[in-house]
């Protein structure tokens, strides 16, 4: 009893104890605090107005004349660790004086935690955000305006400005509002056939160059082994089975899964995929590998696991999405039978005569903000804009000079210890485990990312033969004249967001319900187009308008 | 559905009870299968569960994937959050859930009704996220524990469990006890705690596992890595599969041994091992219960 | 008049005087609730102003019925509330005896070890991870998955569980009867040991056997948990399994599959619209209340038991 009762007697004291305390802060801070933030504000830009007159240009490292906190979240993907104290970030402290404070969010929850944190003004000094969130908030104020700072902004902005026709998509009303992540070096990807060489070898087929050949080599493929599944797919992110299929193959086959570019229509317009005439091939084509049994039969419901199982297993043939994949499933068919090989091959001719297919953008699509309640701006742009420097994209991405990396003809090169290091049987994946080490890459906080460490670790424990076949198909990749640039998209007024937006779910639950019936066959092709005029009364129409009105202007 | 005994009780007696642990094996069998295989593939060699080689017996036995997570740097720390969050947690909640079931299930007690009302109220109707989270932020308990136990530190449904259980106490208990002289205090400690003793056990078991699971509150109001639960340093290991489109993209091969299927089966295993640990104490008390009852009144 | 109200304070001060302990045990949870629940719940005019982030919800303007008013009038949205409903319902029809007749069978045995492993199996599905069991189902249901290989065996199938419309309530449901009943299990049986032996022994002399038992002295000792429970899951009939729907979801199922909360995912919370999502919100909140004050009011009048 009487223990009981401390016990209770304890609890109510934590409880009112932490009550009174919360009662005197919400006193404090009841007052608006829009006055303080005015004032910080104001002190910044005199200070960096002195910064820029005393500095120009700034070439050299900002060295901070007492030590600066900064705090910078981003998401942290299982594959690679963030960690607090990498090799760039005490760097970073060493060099310049400012203090990093990585909060480093597990991936799966870093989107709910960004809308709480912008949505309630508490954001971090400097964060990354998707090029969506910049659409939504910039207007609101909450990212500080980078074109009104471009003075300080001496070695990012001609970086920014030499990408073509990524101002036109991500400036606002005239402004750019954060610092895309932008690519320095890396590989060349984008989602291609891959498909079982060696199959093609051993029945003495031809590589495809089209989908009506592809079609009868998967034919082929299934009358020899009728156990197996010729093409397979996985489920997106975030999307559905159905939709990751479009995603890869529709804009290959002559239309596209979504709003996207097309340069074959009208010599090169926006496009609303599945409301347009051309989708019709794409249907019609994957209903043709459907009814013959060449297509997986749970195509609709795959996931990732079941997909990674089917095609490091050999029990399916081909997929038709990112390259990179290959090696991966090879490491696990040549245990099965070292002949089995899966390899991507060049863009495949679609029934209109097209040749084409698209690179992942080359530059990450998202962006690094500063907040404009945060009371580091100028630390916070001065560093974000060497960040872009020669000099300090080198300490983005090799780590520290003399120490991880040494100048080789004016090259960085990176440790060759470390590549012996991380290429121990205890590391999991050498690529991921030195970028932790680090603190580099496209999944640390890096904004112009320069990818060698990464890829040369991996490349390290290869053979010869291996590497020189692995060049070979990046190569191939790097020159395949189907293969073309992502298109940005334009940026739009507020107004336009809005009905744009309102639009685009309306038109996409009326078409993404249908697509199943027919690629199943359960619906014969033609009677699509009632779809199509159905989502272009619906807004489909506006909404392409809308966009090639926007890209028009900004062109 | 009432069928007449025409069968002597004790033969009828033993079909029912054959029939009935038929039943029951049955769904066991449906139930263990699937655990059962999340316990071999954890076990196993990634690539041969990749290839759906692992079906009844581990193959390729190894201990890489549970290896793979204690490599992380993070996770013995985190482990003692949990354990300190859902302690803490689970204490505040029994106390909480008791001191408001109690004023609640007395009859007499004046405005229950309304307080009942205004508390039902809350299971439907809540600001949202946003003024949550600033609340929390103006009593400065956020990047504390407190921002992680106070805010749930009663579950209205489970109140209402334990408030229907002291209800169900004979009035008369309450009512002799009063005329000795006994406050409620005492009352609620002394009779009517002891008294549902099954039911509370119940409850530690829900809270406990609700916070050991939990780790949406953890995400939202924490900050320093230092202070994560065990769930969220593994559920983003466990999802990232499925959702780490960015660094498919990049593509850095990886070794085959650990699969992201053995991973997430030693993941499960790892978080689920605690609870299975504990559940047999609690347990006791509601299985006995049924012995005991007749000791009761 | 005064006379009255004298009288009442009088009421009043008396009963606060007998109550007094109660009062002050209740205290703690009253300011829990009034601080965590009452306190943001101004948020809920979210659902009539336009969110603007620097000028706080207070700050922002008003808009009256601009957001209600829109998915009102948005045919989808009827569709995705229809299938909310009727998913519930359905679910609530079939999971909801499930727990108690489980609770009761294990009740029936008297092999104590056997009735520990039972139960401690049954209820271990609780914790696996709703990814996990989509995943298991993805590979079970799969056109060459355990499930359609049996029925291949009488020349049936294969069925596209998870790609047709009409299964998808089956599965959904089933799946969540396996993983869940086992937990539901627990309440009822804490229910159970509760239930006085020596009603049994009177029922055993009056010659009522294993199954009048269970009928007339198990069940009716029960009863209020049923009740409450039952009461307190209507409460939930428009809340559903966000993270399973959205991974079970697929474009061919979308008709059925697609429920208000990943709806109200897609276009409020992607698109960071949280005023349209708390006026959708609201409207879900008065259903339940709705529902819940219906069920309340039958049970109250039907037996003895009610939440309030």
């Amino acid at each position: 009893m009487k223990k009981k009762f401390w016990c209770f007697v304890l609890a109510c004291m934590l409880l009112i104890g932490t009550l009174s305390g919360c009662s005197q802060s919400s006193d404090n801070s009841s007052s608006p605090d829009s006055s303080v933030q005015q004032q910080a504000e104001e002190s910044k830009a005199e200070e960096s107005s002195k910064a820029d007159s005393e500095e120009e240009v700034s070439t050299t490292a900002p060295v901070q004349d007492e030590l600066v906190t900064l705090t910078v979240m981003k998401e942290e993907n299982a594959s690679q660790v963030i960690k607090t104290d990498s090799v760039k970030l005490q760097y970073l402290e060493e060099l310049l004086n400012i203090h990093i404070d990585m909060q480093a969010v597990p991936a799966a929850s870093y989107e709910d935690k960004k809308k709480v944190l912008i949505s309630t003004d508490q954001m971090p000094d400097i964060m990354k955000i998707s090029p969506t969130d910049l659409r939504s908030y910039a207007r609101q104020d909450m990212f500080v305006n980078l074109t009104e700072h471009k003075d300080m902004l001496g070695d990012f902005w001609p970086i920014y400005e030499g990408v073509e026709s990524m101002a036109a998509s991500y400036e606002i009303d005239g402004n750019l509002y954060g610092f895309p992540i932008l690519s320095k070096w890396t590989e060349r990807g984008g989602q291609l056939p891959v498909i079982r060489t060696d199959l093609l070898e051993a029945y003495d087929l031809e590589v495809p160059t089209s989908f009506a050949e592809l079609k009868d080599v998967l034919a082929v493929f299934k009358e020899k082994n009728p156990d197996l599944v010729p093409i397979t797919n996985r489920k997106g992110g975030s999307t559905t089975s159905t939709q990751k299929v479009l995603d890869c193959m529709a804009y290959p086959l002559g239309s596209g899964s979504g709003m996207y570019y097309d340069e074959d229509i009208d010599g090169g317009r926006w496009v609303y995929g599945p409301a347009d005439e051309h989708f019709l091939y794409v249907l019609s084509y994957l209903n043709e590998l459907y009814e013959a049994g060449l297509m997986d039969p749970d195509y609709a419901t795959m996931t990732v696991d079941q997909w990674k199982e089917k095609m490091s297993s050999g029990q399916a043939l081909m997929y038709f999405d990112n390259a990179g994949f290959a090696s991966d499933f090879n490491v696990a068919l040549e245990t099965i039978d070292p002949s089995y090989h899966l390899e991507a091959i060049p863009t495949l001719t679609n029934e209109l005569g097209q040749t084409r297919n698209r690179y992942y953008d080359q530059h990450n699509g998202s962006l690094y903000v500063i907040a404009t309640s945060s009371s580091n701006q100028t630390p916070a742009l001065q560093l974000m804009n060497w960040a872009y420097s020669e000099e300090g994209s080198d300490v983005f991405a090799y780590g520290k000079p003399g120490e991880t990396f040494d100048y080789v003809d004016g090259e960085p090169v990176i440790h060759e210890d470390l590549l012996v290091k991380f290429n121990a049987p205890e590391y999991n994946s050498p690529y991921y485990e030195i970028q932790s080490y680090l603190g580099v890459g496209l999944l640390d906080f890096t904004p112009y990312v320069d990818d060698h460490p990464g890829v040369q670790c991996r490349n390290y424990a290869l053979s010869d033969e291996e590497r020189a076949e692995k060049e070979a198909g990046d190569e191939m990749i790097a020159t395949d004249p189907g293969m073309r640039e992502p298109v940005y998209e334009p940026s739009l007024s507020e107004e336009d967001t809005e009905r744009y937006n309102e639009l685009k779910s309306t038109v996409e639950n009326i078409v993404s319900q249908e697509w199943d019936k027919y690629i199943m066959g359960l619906e014969p092709i033609e009677n699509y187009r009632e779809v199509i005029d159905r989502a272009r009364a619906a807004g489909a129409e506006e909404m392409e308008e809308i966009y090639n009105t926007a890209y028009n202007a900004a062109q | 559905m009432a069928k007449k005994k025409m069968i002597g009780t004790s033969l009828g007696g033993h079909i029912f009870s054959g029939i009935n642990a038929f039943l029951l094996i049955l769904i066991t069998l449906i139930t263990f299968y699937p655990l059962y295989y999340v316990a071999i593939t954890s076990v196993s060699n990634g690539m041969l569960v990749m290839q759906g080689k692992v079906n009844l017996y581990p193959i390729g036995l190894t201990l890489d994937s549970y290896r793979s997570i204690m490599t992380d740097p993070q996770l013995f720390q985190s482990l003692w959050n949990s354990v300190v969050y859902t302690v803490l947690g689970t204490a505040i909640n029994l106390i909480m859930s008791c001191l408001c079931a109690f004023p609640l299930s007395r009859r007499t007690f004046s405005g229950r009704k309304i307080f009942t009302g205004m508390i039902v109220f809350t299971m439907f109707f809540g600001g949202g996220m946003i003024p949550l989270y600033l609340v929390i932020k103006e009593l400065k308990m956020m990047d504390t524990i407190w921002a992680i136990v106070l805010p749930v530190a009663i579950n209205t449904y489970n109140m209402v469990i334990i408030r229907t259980s002291f209800q169900s106490l004979p009035e008369s208990l309450f009512e002799s006890a009063q005329l000795d002289g006994a406050n409620d205090f005492t009352i609620l400690f002394r009779i009517a705690i002891p008294l549902s003793k099954a039911v509370l056990a119940t409850m530690v078991l829900f809270y406990a596992v609700s916070h050991w699971n939990s780790y949406f509150n953890a995400m939202l109001y924490l900050d320093s890595k230092d202070k994560y639960p065990l769930q969220i340093i593994l559920k983003n290991k466990l999802i990232s599969g499925l959702f780490s489109e960015e660094a498919s993209q990049t593509g850095g091969s990886t070794n085959f041994n650990v699969s992201d299927s053995t991973l997430r089966s030693a993941i499960i295993m790892f978080t689920t091992l605690p609870i299975l640990i504990v559940y047999p104490f609690v347990q006791k008390y509601f299985v006995k219960g049924v012995m005991i009852g007749s000791l009761k009144g | 008049m005064s006379n009255s109200k004298g009288s009442t304070w009088q009421a009043f001060r008396k009963a606060f005087a007998r109550d007094k302990y109660l009062y002050l045990m209740f205290l703690l949870p009253f300011l829990f609730y009034l601080i965590f629940h009452y306190m943001p719940m101004y948020g809920i005019t979210l659902a009539f102003k336009d969110y603007s982030i620097k000028q706080g919800i207070w700050g922002s303007d008003w808009v009256g019925l601009k957001y209600i008013e829109k998915f009102i009038g948005d045919p989808y949205f009827w569709q995705v509330f229809k299938n909310t409903i009727v998913l519930n319902v359905y679910n609530l029809l079939w999971s909801f005896p499930v727990p108690i007749i489980l609770a009761l069978m294990l009740n029936e045995v008297t092999h104590t070890k056997f009735k520990k492993m039972v139960q401690t199996i049954s209820y271990l599905p609780h914790f696996l991870s709703v990814v996990v069991v989509v995943g298991m189902l993805n590979t079970f249901l799969s056109s060459n998955g355990v499930i359609n290989e049996f029925l291949g065996v009488f020349g049936l199938g294969p069925y596209r569980f998870l790609a047709e419309p009409k299964y998808f309530r089956t599965v959904y449901i089933a799946s969540g009867i396996w993983q869940s009943a086992g937990w539901g299990s627990i309440i009822y049986l804490s229910a159970l040991s509760a239930v006085e032996q020596e009603l049994y022994e009177a029922a055993q002399i009056d010659g009522a056997n294993r199954w009048q038992q269970m009928l007339h002295v198990t069940l009716p000792g029960i009863a209020p948990t049923i009740t409450i429970m039952f009461i307190l899951e209507t409460g939930n009939i428009m809340n559903v399994s966000f993270q399973k729907i959205l991974l079970l979801m697929t474009s061919s199922n979308q008709v059925i599959s697609d429920v208000i909360s990943t709806y109200v995912y897609r276009i409020g919370i992607q698109d960071a619209n949280f005023s349209y999502a708390t006026g959708i919100g609201l409207f879900q909140s008065i259903v339940a209340l709705i529902f819940v004050t219906t069920a309340n009011f039958i049970s109250r009048r039907v037996g003895e038991t009610s939440l309030w």
